[in-house]
């Protein structure tokens, strides 16, 4: 008996590096998020608690309120365009020769990162002497900066958004479209069902723990979207396209109201929690052994 | 007949999207092929003399490498995104270790007390972290964004590992016991060997997302910062960096993960499918 002890206390050791990275960089960072949440602090003077009042003005300011309603139309815009674009098109491409050849092109800009996406689009495509405003004035037309315009730009970025990500969710979906097995889709297709039913009631269900996946991811990303937004206009013009994450950094590190900033990351943590409870429950419990 | 009418409908909407896709990469080479003067004077879609192509671009690398200081940023990408890589999944495999091969107590807790991390998103660690970082003299260091970029890294790594563990046969590293191996022995000459599969998913992941990472280089660093986040104070400088100097530096930072993802793809979507794994 004595012999294991040390045993057992050496087993313990190969957890604690892991454990006290995470707890600096992790675990305490978020205890001390949620307190700031409740406080008041300029970081110049001592925090003062200030109870619910961050959270009442993030549902109240109008710049967060704007905020809010453009992480909604993120979020809304990526499951239509970056999800739903992604299955039409791998449900397409599984009906040609040349898959790996489309594959490829819709995958190119998934190696680029969110910064550089933004900034070839936003200096090259998009601006004043940019290419798609030539082409316009090629024939005659005239395309103002889209990106300025605050009506649709957060439009504009989440079709930036889906060139660039668009390619993972493909990739996903055609690794999920191998991997249904054959036999029900066939046995439908001897029964005379029509290629929207059979998509519909036979491949959709089956392509489900894919789904899931790649639903819990498109609406975690835009949920904490920043870089697109900061890049492209840095949540410009004014503030009207900042997303919440956009207006966390702003109102922490440029106006240094860090108790605001804390409790819009409490906010930004509840939606994803919402958002991808299921995903989480799933992956969380892991695999029994 | 039907059947061949879908098909080349198919085919006309897989090309037209295509086109789509690549028309922005296509006007990227118009502008890197291009000095400042010739982007200027001619127009966006007016080619420079086919002779000066090369002569522009190994000119546009030099000034982006070196006026704009890409290059020292670069590099420090480079230490940052290997040692996240590398770091986390060195930390995430001892635990790993640990969790599924040695005795210790209440193994699902300690799992999920270390992957908990990996549920918060980003923007929750940001403001403790930078006060953190200033009160121990760590911010805008090599050695502080490196140590955040690790701990960031370790909870999905150690999902990685702990999964791929348990698929190794656990009779070996109990034959291995038997035979008078200690805990250390098994680990360098059994574990890490068997789990090299689990490590290259780990690399690819991690080092891709930090070197993407912009939030945190833009919170914790001004004059050691990450590639990505010194392009977006580039862009951000509106007028100041020419186009066919900015978006040659994008072009240069985007190479690592070009290269990664094209050579281990494989690995990469490893890393998202292995979640909804049973």
């Amino acid at each position: 008996m004595a012999a294991r002890r040390p045993n057992r206390e050496n087993a313990f050791l190969y957890i604690v590096p892991a454990l006290i990275f995470v707890l600096i960089a992790e675990l305490t960072p978020v205890v001390y998020t949620i307190y700031l949440g409740f406080m008041e602090w300029d970081v110049i003077n001592p925090p003062k608690w200030a109870g619910l009042k961050n959270y009442l003005r993030v549902f109240s300011t109008p710049d967060l309120l704007n905020a809010l309603k453009n992480t909604a139309v993120w979020v809304g815009g990526t499951i239509v365009f970056s999800v739903g674009l992604a299955l039409v098109i791998a449900v397409l491409i599984n009906q040609v020769r040349l898959k790996s050849v489309f594959k490829a092109i819709f995958f190119i800009p998934a190696t680029l990162s969110p910064t550089v996406a933004s900034i070839f689009w936003s200096r090259v495509l998009v601006s004043q002497k940019g290419a798609l405003v030539s082409i316009f004035e090629l024939f005659g037309g005239s395309l103002q900066p889209l990106i300025t315009n605050a009506k649709f730009n957060t439009f504009i970025m989440i079709g930036i958004w889906t060139w660039q990500y668009l390619g993972i969710n493909l990739i996903l979906f055609l690794v999920g479209l191998e991997t249904i097995p054959q036999e029900p889709i066939e046995a439908a297709r001897i029964d005379g069902a029509n290629s929207w039913r059979l998509f519909y009631h036979i491949i959709l269900p089956l392509l489900q723990p894919i789904m899931l996946l790649v639903v819990a991811n498109a609406v975690i990303n835009s949920i904490r979207m920043f870089d697109i937004p900061w890049v492209m206009i840095q949540g410009g013009p004014g503030r009207s396209s900042e997303t919440l994450a956009v207006s966390l950094y702003r109102e922490s590190f440029l106006l240094f109201q860090m108790g605001l900033g804390s409790a819009i990351a409490v906010v930004i943590s509840a939606f994803s929690f919402l958002a991808s409870y299921r995903y989480l429950v799933s992956i969380g419990g892991g695999r029994k052994r | 007949m039907r059947f061949s009418i879908v098909k080349a409908v198919i085919y006309c909407i897989l090309f037209a999207l295509s086109v789509v896709w690549l028309f922005p990469l296509a006007s990227m080479f118009m502008v890197i092929v291009k000095s400042n003067e010739e982007f200027s004077s001619l127009p966006y879609w007016g080619f420079p003399r086919l002779k000066s192509f090369v002569p522009n671009l190994s000119h546009n690398i030099g000034i982006a490498w070196k006026k704009t200081h890409i290059g020292v940023f670069f590099i420090n990408s480079v230490i940052f995104a290997t040692l996240a890589g590398v770091g986390s999944a060195f930390l995430a495999s001892l635990a790993g270790y640990a969790l599924t091969q040695l005795k210790v107590k209440t193994p699902q807790a300690w799992f999920i007390g270390i992957f908990i991390g990996n549920v918060f998103p980003f923007q929750m660690f940001l403001i403790p972290l930078y006060l953190f970082l200033n009160y121990i003299k760590l911010y805008d260091t090599r050695i502080g964004l490196s140590l955040v970029y690790v701990g960031i890294c370790v909870p999905f790594a150690l999902f990685v590992y702990r999964n791929y563990a348990y698929t190794l046969p656990g009779e070996l590293f109990d034959a291995a016991k038997v035979d008078g191996a200690s805990k250390w022995g098994s680990y360098i000459r059994l574990f890490i060997p068997m789990s090299k599969p689990a490590f290259l998913v780990i690399f690819c992941f991690q080092f891709i997302w930090t070197w993407n990472d912009l939030i945190f280089g833009l919170v914790l660093s001004e004059r050691y910062r990450p590639v990505m986040t010194s392009l977006s104070k580039l862009q951000g400088q509106r007028g100041g960096v020419p186009p066919p100097i900015l978006i040659t530096g994008a072009i240069i930072a985007s190479i690592p993960t070009v290269i990664i993802l094209l050579t281990m793809q494989k690995y990469f979507v490893r890393g998202f499918t292995l979640t909804i794994e049973k």
